[in-house]
């Protein structure tokens, strides 16, 4: 025998503290806006404080889903519900989402997506994943934002590019989680880029699976996030 | 594109936390809304539900004591006060599987996850709304019953290339199935599927198939997609229905035991597992699919008093076969009907009855003096007071009779029964499950066709498979000695040729001790029993 039979299962553990936090964490976010609706920033300085306040919660917020999402899909207690959605409504549900966050950081954010455009995901996945790619990009674009999403090859293509100084060379291709202590050791664990990949092939289409791609020198001059979904 | 109609909308918002509720209302009064309602809870919800009419109602899932927002979207759909142009979207911190599984089976309008800004909330709306105006004369139309109109809302809107063809594909699918147009239904679902494999038009195709008669393409279909996507529930209640038209009752059972797995806080769907596995006479699943049906009851619109009482009977039957699991269940049970007078108003009737049911459980128990005295309770309330009783109760009579060892008592009762019952097959089937051999025309002709699979493949050397036939039989004929006996010489046959293995054995001997009990020496197949029995011993 491996494992003593009363050990306890620490992902399972660790789920449900991570549920927990979750929780209390909504809570928080909530009253942050309450607080913020109620009492408006009166100089600068605040309203810098504020959007601080909020940045973190909801990258920690995102961070949380993430990790629960990720041991649901182990698990394989991940309900799927693929369907039919327009993208420009999970674009803007997402923006809208992290609107102060842009407006705090002067942030521009151009969206270039046709109004009728439709694609077939779990809008939910889906939009977690665009959601931490808009928190990642605001911390490291200078002043832009592009999100666009076409049809290419009828696969449905959103990218998110930034005008910062790009993602770093070991990044760039279409990058999977080595779960090697590297990650650890540069401080990045990647796995908001783990998230992503892993939702994408959950979208699969007579054989072909979705998948994310990394590059430099977007539209923007920065980097550039690209999410297929067949 | 912003929703520009708020200025006339009236809207309620529902959550125990003063936080949200605030925030939403002064969000929306800054888009003009000048009718918000707020309630703390589901009464005070309900309270202004039914006085008023409204276009959108938030609520949240979780409202700490009494109903949750999954319930009150239950009970205002069977009070019939939710009308096709009010929205309700069910706002949830909860991203538990079951939970959001049994949210998505309640179909609200959306299913928003917390924590969520009100601005992302707010777009959500304006999205739902410019829907819900976009289709309201068609969902109008469907209220009022009006399908030849609907039909011809939704071919316009889909000629038109509307925003919202997907969602009118999906209503002239079931449109065209309610109005009986199967060839159009599945038109609408091929085409569809040309575009798309999605799951709602593969399911509709496989329910085409069950209109249409075609049963076993239908159960097959129904089969892959939920191999495909394990999480479709239609595809399992769908399923259902067709095992269920295909006279597979044991099939129908094995589906929902899986669509309860995977959603088990769906009442609707437990209490159907309840009864079917009742059906079956499968005493440890229908005892707890009772007491799930029985626990998700609490608050809902769906509580019933005869679930109460199945539970009390399955819970009682159980001690027949396992009576660790009957006495834990039977703890419950009894719980449960202290709380029954609280919840329901009893007639003279059914106190009797559940003091019948009860004096069963308490036999279990072995809390013989308790059990006496609620009989004798029900006999004084029956014989000194005169209730009639229906068919059920008399049955739950009997059971109680036989449970207290009154055994006499309960045949002459039994055989009163199926004398009044005379000519009324349904009720003879009732009656069936008590007796050693069944009287209604219906399971005398199950038991027959059984019997005369099992000894076909008893004959034809197939010993597994006849043991399994018979096994099936006793299920559904617990007293029946025929088939006890055709499963012993079939389990004997099983051993000589394959050896005695300890598995085998014991089902024989329990068989064999079951039929002990129950024989006497004057029986037509007391003799055959002997031989059995030695042979038995023979091999041991």
């Amino acid at each position: 025998m491996k494992d003593s039979s009363n050990s306890l299962d620490f992902s399972l553990v660790l789920a449900s503290s991570v549920h927990d936090m979750k929780n209390s964490l909504g809570m928080l976010l909530s009253s942050l806006e309450g607080i913020i609706q109620e009492t408006p920033p009166e100089n600068d300085e605040q309203a810098k404080r504020f959007a601080t306040l909020q940045y973190e919660t909801s990258r920690i917020n995102g961070e949380l889903i993430q990790l629960l999402s990720i041991y649901r899909m182990q698990k394989n207690r991940m309900p799927l519900h693929i369907d039919e959605h327009f993208v420009i409504d999970l674009i803007e549900d997402q923006i809208a989402r992290n609107h102060m966050l842009f407006e705090t950081r002067n942030i521009d954010i151009d969206v270039q997506c046709d109004a009728d455009l439709n694609g077939y995901f779990d809008t939910d996945l889906v939009g977690g994943v665009v959601h931490n790619v808009l928190i990642n990009c605001a911390r490291y674009t200078k002043h832009k934002l592009q999100v666009s999403a076409e049809l290419i090859d009828k696969v449905l293509c959103i990218a998110i590019a930034d005008d910062g100084e790009g993602y770093p060379e070991a990044m760039l291709g279409a990058p999977t989680l080595s779960s090697s202590s590297d990650a650890f050791n540069s401080g990045s664990t990647n796995l908001g880029l783990f998230f992503a990949n892993e939702v994408a092939k959950l979208h699969c289409q007579n054989d072909l699976c979705g998948r994310i791609e990394l590059s430099n020198n977007g539209p923007l001059g920065g980097g550039v996030f690209k999410l297929f979904i067949p | 594109m912003a929703y520009s109609g708020y200025e006339n909308l009236r809207i309620l918002i529902v959550d125990d936390f003063d936080n949200f509720r605030m925030t939403m209302a002064k969000i929306l009064m800054e888009h003009g809304v000048q009718a918000v309602d707020s309630a703390v809870s589901a009464n005070e919800a309900l309270k202004y539900c039914r006085e008023k009419s409204y276009d959108l109602i938030l609520c949240d899932y979780n409202l700490g004591r009494g109903q949750n927002g999954q319930q009150i979207l239950e009970q205002l759909r069977s009070e019939r006060i939710l009308r096709s142009h009010c929205l309700f979207i069910l706002v949830s911190a909860e991203s538990s599987k079951s939970i959001v599984m049994a949210a998505y089976d309640s179909e609200p309008d959306a299913y928003v996850t917390k924590p969520i800004t009100a601005k992302s909330l707010l777009q959500r709306v304006d999205r739902l709304l410019l829907q819900r105006d976009e289709l309201i004369d068609l969902n109008k139309a469907i209220e009022n019953g009006a399908l030849i109109e609907a039909i011809e809302l939704c071919q316009q809107k889909i000629a038109a290339a509307s925003r919202y063809t997907a969602q009118c594909q999906k209503l002239l699918g079931q449109l065209y199935l309610e109005t009986e147009q199967y060839g159009l239904a599945e038109r609408v679902y091929t085409d569809a599927l040309e575009v798309r494999a999605l799951d709602w038009a593969k399911v509709g195709l496989a329910k085409v198939k069950r209109l249409q008669g075609d049963l076993n393409t239908s159960s097959q279909w129904l089969g892959e997609i939920i191999g495909s996507n394990p999480l479709c529930m239609q595809a399992y209640d769908e399923l259902a229905i067709t095992s269920q038209a295909q006279g597979d009752i044991e099939q129908v059972q094995a589906v929902l035991q899986q669509a309860v797995q995977i959603s088990p806080m769906a009442l609707l769907r437990q209490q159907n597992l309840a009864k079917t596995a009742d059906e079956n006479n499968d005493l440890a699943v229908a005892a707890n699919a009772w007491r799930r049906t029985v626990r998700l009851s609490e608050n809902s619109c769906y509580d019933q008093l005869s679930s109460h009482m199945s539970f009390l009977r399955a819970s009682a039957a159980l001690f027949k076969e396992h009576s660790d699991q009957a006495k834990e269940l039977s703890r419950d049970a009894l719980k449960v009907a202290d709380a029954m007078g609280s919840r329901f108003e009893l007639d003279s009737q059914e106190k009797v009855q559940m003091k019948l049911l009860e004096s069963q459980v308490q036999n279990g128990l072995g809390n013989d003096v308790r059990a006496r005295e609620l009989m004798d309770d029900a006999e004084t309330l029956i014989e000194k007071q005169g209730v009639q009783l229906s068919l059920e109760a008399e049955l739950d009579r009997v059971q109680a009779k036989f449970a207290a060892g009154d055994d006499a008592q309960a045949n002459v009762l039994l055989q009163s029964l199926t004398n009044d019952s005379k000519g009324d097959d349904e009720a003879l089937q009732k009656i069936d499950r008590l007796l050693e051999e069944p009287v209604s025309d219906v399971n005398r002709q199950r038991v027959a066709q059984i019997n005369k699979e099992g000894i076909g493949l008893y004959n034809d050397n197939r010993f597994k498979e006849s043991i399994a036939c018979f096994q099936h039989a006793k299920r559904l004929f617990p007293n029946h000695i025929g088939v006890h006996l055709n499963l012993v010489q079939a389990l004997v046959a099983e051993m000589r040729e394959f050896g005695v293995q300890s598995e085998p054995m014991d089902l024989t001997l329990d068989v064999i001790k079951k039929i002990e009990k129950q024989i006497t020496a004057t029986h037509p197949q007391f003799q055959r029993f002997r031989q059995l029995h030695e042979m038995v011993r023979r091999l041991g």
